[in-house]
């Protein structure tokens, strides 16, 4: 099949293929069926292949690159990886999975040495250095304050010994091992402390959800 | 049909998240969280509690600095000791100075200064002070896969400013204000990560 044949089904299975990924296990397909019929030019397997991994893929990408561009790195990955095996080059199918990582982490490698390069390029025609600015947006910077005011609740709520665990944990990166030996707590003691921790936060963190939606909803 | 057998370990996400897995589960980790979800999911949630905990025990060990924890954290040290332990220190540094300025009269090495990196993005760029030498520490998940790295800072034009061994914190000498960029090599010579470093007055 020629690449311009394999562009035109990715587009097809970009415009409307459903993922379902609520279910609490996934069903992971026998990968070298799957393989085979790519191999063989099947376009409903291109969309199966599609649809299994595009979110993931876009997740990945976009938590080491950020949003720019995001659809065509997608569309990028799914072209090497649709080229690949049907020139063969996947040669055991089985490990489907980690060759599709293995074509992402390569993709990222590469937007980072294509930056580099763009970079030289644009800074040797400029006099000052121009730096891109990774601040958060003003959205995430009130989501993120509003996770720490949950945070210091919890902090300021729950037993001192407690409290030390969390700090030395998250704060100072003293090892487990440490800190376990250092405050006489057994290895269950410890996860317990962070779990409850991390649990609260979330009940927290739902509850001022809910109740930033009841405030919104009195308004419609 | 095979499935995926249930979901990851929330001390995997958390390891993954504070770059503590290595190469074999983090593949491992890398891989489900192609397929699942849930689990992606679940990442972000972590990835919040620990920036959130962290920021909060920041705050928390600088408005109690007589707590335990807080004394031994990076940014409390004012329990009556600590109150006094600055002084002393400074007196032996004092002392010590003076011995050795005695045999080598030369000045000696200040403190490095310690900056994260991380490659992720939407975390705190990495900032640094001018004229003090500096310690990084470079967040490597998804890289520890058992071979060599190379590390090396470059300016905002591309020249190379320091070479250093990837592994432990990496000790470098005094930065100019400015744009820097720290890239991560395979010893083959291709690129697999860059953290932007301003170094600033």
């Amino acid at each position: 099949m020629s690449e311009a044949t394999v562009l035109t089904l990715k587009i097809q299975s970009l415009s409307g293929v459903p993922v379902n990924p609520a279910v609490e296990e996934i069903p992971q397909p026998a990968w070298s069926p799957l393989v085979e019929r790519i191999h063989a030019g099947d376009p409903a397997a291109m969309e199966e292949l599609y649809a299994l991994f595009s979110k993931g893929i876009r997740f990945y990408l976009c938590r080491q690159l950020g949003p720019q561009d995001l659809d065509d790195r997608v569309h990028d990955v799914f072209l090497t990886i649709t080229q690949a095996i049907q020139s063969g080059e996947l040669r055991e199918p089985e490990r489907l999975m980690g060759y599709v990582r293995t074509v992402v982490r390569r993709q990222v490698a590469a937007r980072i040495d294509a930056n580099v390069h763009a970079r030289r390029r644009l800074t040797s025609l400029e006099d000052g250095i121009v730096l891109r600015d990774h601040s958060p947006d003003p959205e995430h910077l009130a989501i993120r304050a509003q996770n720490v005011e949950v945070a210091l609740r919890i902090l300021n709520s729950i037993a001192k010994r407690d409290r030390e665990v969390l700090v030395r944990f998250y704060l100072n990166e003293q090892p487990a091992e440490q800190i376990c030996r250092e405050m006489d707590l057994t290895e269950t003691q410890f996860r317990l402390i962070k779990s409850r921790a991390k649990a609260r936060f979330g009940e927290l963190g739902k509850a001022r959800i809910s109740r930033t939606v009841g405030f919104a909803a009195r308004f419609r | 049909m095979p499935r995926i057998d249930g979901h990851l370990q929330a001390e995997d996400l958390e390891q993954y998240c504070l770059g503590g897995l290595g190469e074999a589960r983090c593949a491992n980790l890398e891989e489900h969280l192609l397929l699942c979800e849930t689990c992606r999911d679940r990442l972000i949630e972590t990835e919040n509690f620990i920036a959130a905990m962290r920021q909060a025990g920041r705050q928390w060990s600088e408005e109690h600095p007589e707590e335990p924890a807080a004394a031994r954290g990076p940014t409390g040290r004012k329990s009556w000791f600590g109150q006094l332990a600055p002084m002393l220190i400074a007196a032996l540094l004092v002392v010590c100075a003076t011995v050795w300025f005695g045999h080598h009269s030369s000045v000696p090495a200040p403190v490095p200064f310690a900056v994260e990196l991380t490659a992720v993005r939407g975390a705190v760029p990495g900032h640094a002070p001018a004229g003090r030498p500096l310690l990084l520490e470079l967040d490597l998940t998804g890289l520890s896969d058992g071979q060599p790295l190379a590390g090396e800072v470059v300016n905002a034009s591309g020249g190379s400013v320091a070479k250093f061994p990837v592994g432990a914190p990496a000790r470098l000498g005094a930065l100019a204000p400015g744009g820097y960029f720290v890239r991560i090599y395979k010893t083959s010579g291709e690129l697999l990560r860059e953290y932007a470093l301003t170094v600033t007055r």
